[in-house]
């Protein structure tokens, strides 16, 4: 075994020595310690991480005080160009204001979120670690230890914004490997739509650490459409937590594409709070070389007439692995539940490995529910149907694939994202290289 | 056109194929015929290239060419041109980028440019109307959700686009109605010429009403055991194939 560069009580002080602004109440902090002294990190013998081995993580010397610029000229490469947004850019958790739109639509309010706290934000007072997200896990607890950076986002209530938010994370170090621990906090207001597009970039081949938690308040018949873009590169590393609470007639939408990275762990909890609420939740998974991606989500009808659906995909190559692990559970007053999933995955080498398990847990009787997970190769007749009109094998293969991606994609309501998404997808696809003779 | 030559071939180290001898020039029509299991579906994908069954012994040459050594898709573009028993669906892929894509390997293997977004348009419009497809059927999913009728119709429909020198047409008529019938058929003798050559792969004889062929041939254990005109196709629907087998058997 490799020997861990951090043990946890070090994890602990890492952050803790500079005697920075956290963004955690001390109430709420002092709390987090406690439940982290007391907390062991995940292994493989706890259910929810028997196919995520968090050892990556702690395999490094992390620094603190990593230096890197972002010129605006990069930062221009990294929007999503041919989308209206509103630009809001973190290098290495920093909010960097130089780089950032100043003014947004009439209703929004955003911010690095130690503003939101020294300012006694009476909505960040109410609703920070409302959902108890410090307990989800030892990287939720530690986050709400450590964490001096993050966003806050306000939308007022029946606000339509007339762009998306973009918010672009970026790593970069001239030395050293960055460690961010960063916190979200959104709320909607009633009536109010809101797009919220988050990537994630890396100008680095250090190995990197970004620790996200996120914690999401859709007030009535408000709308949350939110679309993750993960891209750290080979050896970033990321652990992300969000937790959704819905109230009536709320809608809720995900979608995570993950390109790449060494270990990314998205746990994506949503709680329905009152009745006819929707989440819609979609997943790209496309790894290779050494990656290893895993998405959980754990989706609580607890109130009747709420909808919920979810497809991810994954493809993966090499020595990757990827995981899908998905919870929905259906209370037992929660009559005229409906809650679909699907995962779907291709083996593109002998040596990549898919875990998938969808876990239904109904106790309501008037409940619409289905599952169905699939891991396989590429279909031989398909691929053989292609060729049987000329296309090469590559190409049919290609085609293939990008189909398979292309379905989830049909989820996602804004077109000229999923358009933006499906020119990346091709272009990762068309890079990759033709292995003919192992899918035999 | 083609010949082929004491054809032997296996699936699964399975013998299929057992010595097929065949000769069709361009301009004609072959019907083969066969109680199940007699190897007829194998020829086919031979034919066109599937690599799942082995060439165990023969040679097969289409206009001076070696058909063996070549791919799939190069006898696709080749001129060679498979009419599947079963379609196959293809979630995703729109029929339309489909025949884009494979019009164009056709083309690039020809030397053509990639053809213009308007001439194709036209093309599909065109060689939709000769198989009655609906229009909107293009931008669906290949196969995805089609009824019998309309998966066969979808083959015709590429065998227009591709215009194929040798078109192979397995069990084209199998679960279709009158009408879906006699669409396909129709289809197929529109596209017939005096340059090209089809075989027909049919169970029954209610096809070759429909499209008549000039030569009849029965497989048999992997042989052609009979070759004749079209009576001997009725007498086939007449006497069924259980004569056949015992002529064949007690040699």
């Amino acid at each position: 075994m490799t020997q861990n560069k951090f043990t946890k009580d070090e994890l602990l002080t890492f952050f803790s020595a500079e005697n920075k602004k956290f963004v955690a109440p001390d109430d709420i902090r002092t709390k987090a310690i406690y439940r982290y002294n007391t907390s062991r990190f995940p292994s493989k013998n706890d259910e929810d991480w028997k196919h995520t081995s968090i050892e990556p993580l702690l395999m490094h010397k992390y620094s603190t005080n990593v230096s890197g610029r972002i010129s605006n000229e990069n930062i221009e490469k990294l929007a999503i160009s041919d989308l209206p947004h509103y630009k809001i850019i973190f290098v290495n958790g920093k909010f960097c204001a130089d780089l950032s739109d100043s003014c947004f639509a009439k209703g929004i309010e955003i911010k690095p979120i130690t503003d939101a706290r020294e300012s006694n934000n009476s909505v960040f007072n109410s609703f920070f670690e409302k959902t108890n997200i410090s307990e989800t896990n030892i990287f939720t607890t530690l986050n709400s230890v450590q964490a001096t950076e993050g966003m806050f986002l306000e939308v007022a209530d029946n606000t339509q914004i007339d762009k998306a938010l973009h918010v672009i994370h970026v790593i970069s170090s001239d030395s050293g490997k960055p460690f961010t621990q960063f916190r979200n906090l959104i709320v909607v207001g009633k009536n109010s739509r809101i797009e919220l597009f988050q990537t994630y970039h890396s100008f680095t081949d250090e190995a990197s650490w970004t620790n996200v938690v996120t914690e999401a308040f859709i007030s009535k018949n408000a709308q949350l459409s939110q679309m993750i873009l993960q891209g750290e590169g080979n050896h970033g590393m990321q652990t992300n937590h969000q937790s959704v609470w819905q109230e009536r007639d709320s809608r809720y939408d995900c979608n995570t594409v993950t390109f790449c990275g060494k270990l990314v762990r998205n746990e994506l909890k949503i709680e329905f709070l009152d009745e006819n609420c929707s989440a819609n939740l979609s997943g790209i998974s496309l790894a290779d070389k050494k990656q290893h991606i895993d998405n959980y989500t754990n989706i609580n009808h607890a109130k009747p007439h709420c909808e919920s659906n979810q497809i991810y995909r994954a493809i993966a190559d090499d020595f990757s692995s990827v995981v899908f692990l998905g919870r929905v559970n259906v209370a037992k007053n929660a009559q005229k539940s409906l809650a679909n999933q699907a995962n779907n995955n291709i083996l593109m080498s002998e040596t990549a490995k898919i875990y998938s398990k969808p876990q239904l847990e109904i106790y309501a009787d008037d409940v619409k529910c289905s599952h169905g997970s699939t891991t396989g190769r590429l279909n031989d007749e398909a691929l053989f149907y292609l060729s049987a009109r000329g296309i090469s094998k590559d190409g049919a293969r290609k085609m293939l694939l990008k189909a398979f991606i292309g379905e989830v994609l049909k989820q996602v309501k804004n077109q000229k994202y999923s358009q933006h998404i499906e020119n990346l997808v091709s272009k990762r696809i068309d890079a990759t290289k033709e292995k003919g003779e192992c899918h035999k | 056109m083609l010949t082929i030559n004491n054809l032997h071939a296996s699936v699964d180290g399975k013998k299929i194929l057992n010595g097929i001898n065949l000769e069709v020039k361009k301009g004609e029509v072959h019907a083969i015929m066969g109680p199940n299991g007699s190897g007829k579906s194998t020829l086919a994908s031979v034919l066109a290239g599937r690599e799942k069954f082995q060439v165990t012994a023969g040679n097969i040459d289409f206009d001076g060419i070696d058909l063996l050594e070549l791919s799939s898709e190069v006898r696709s573009r080749e001129g060679i041109f498979l009419a599947f028993q079963y379609p196959v669906e293809i979630p995703g892929v729109s029929i339309t980028n489909f025949m884009k894509a494979a019009v164009n390997e056709h083309r690039k293997h020809k030397g053509l440019e990639p053809i213009a977004p308007s001439a194709f348009l036209r093309l599909m419009k065109e060689k939709k109307a000769l198989v009655e497809m609906e229009a909107k059927l293009s931008n669906r999913s290949v196969n995805e959700g089609f009824s019998g009728g309309e998966k066969k119709k979808n083959e015709i429909f590429q065998m227009a686009m591709l215009e194929p020198k040798l078109a192979v047409l397995d069990e084209t008529d199998s679960g279709l109605d009158i009408d879906a019938l006699r669409i396909v058929a129709n289809g197929v003798n529109k596209l017939k010429t005096s340059e090209n050559a089809s075989i027909v792969i049919t169970h029954y004889q209610r096809l070759l009403d429909y499209i008549v062929p000039d030569i009849i041939h029965v497989l048999y254990n992997g042989r052609i055991v009979k070759t004749g005109g079209r009576e001997l196709a009725l007498e086939l629907e007449e006497k069924g194939y259980d004569w056949i087998k015992k002529e064949d058997d007690g040699k």
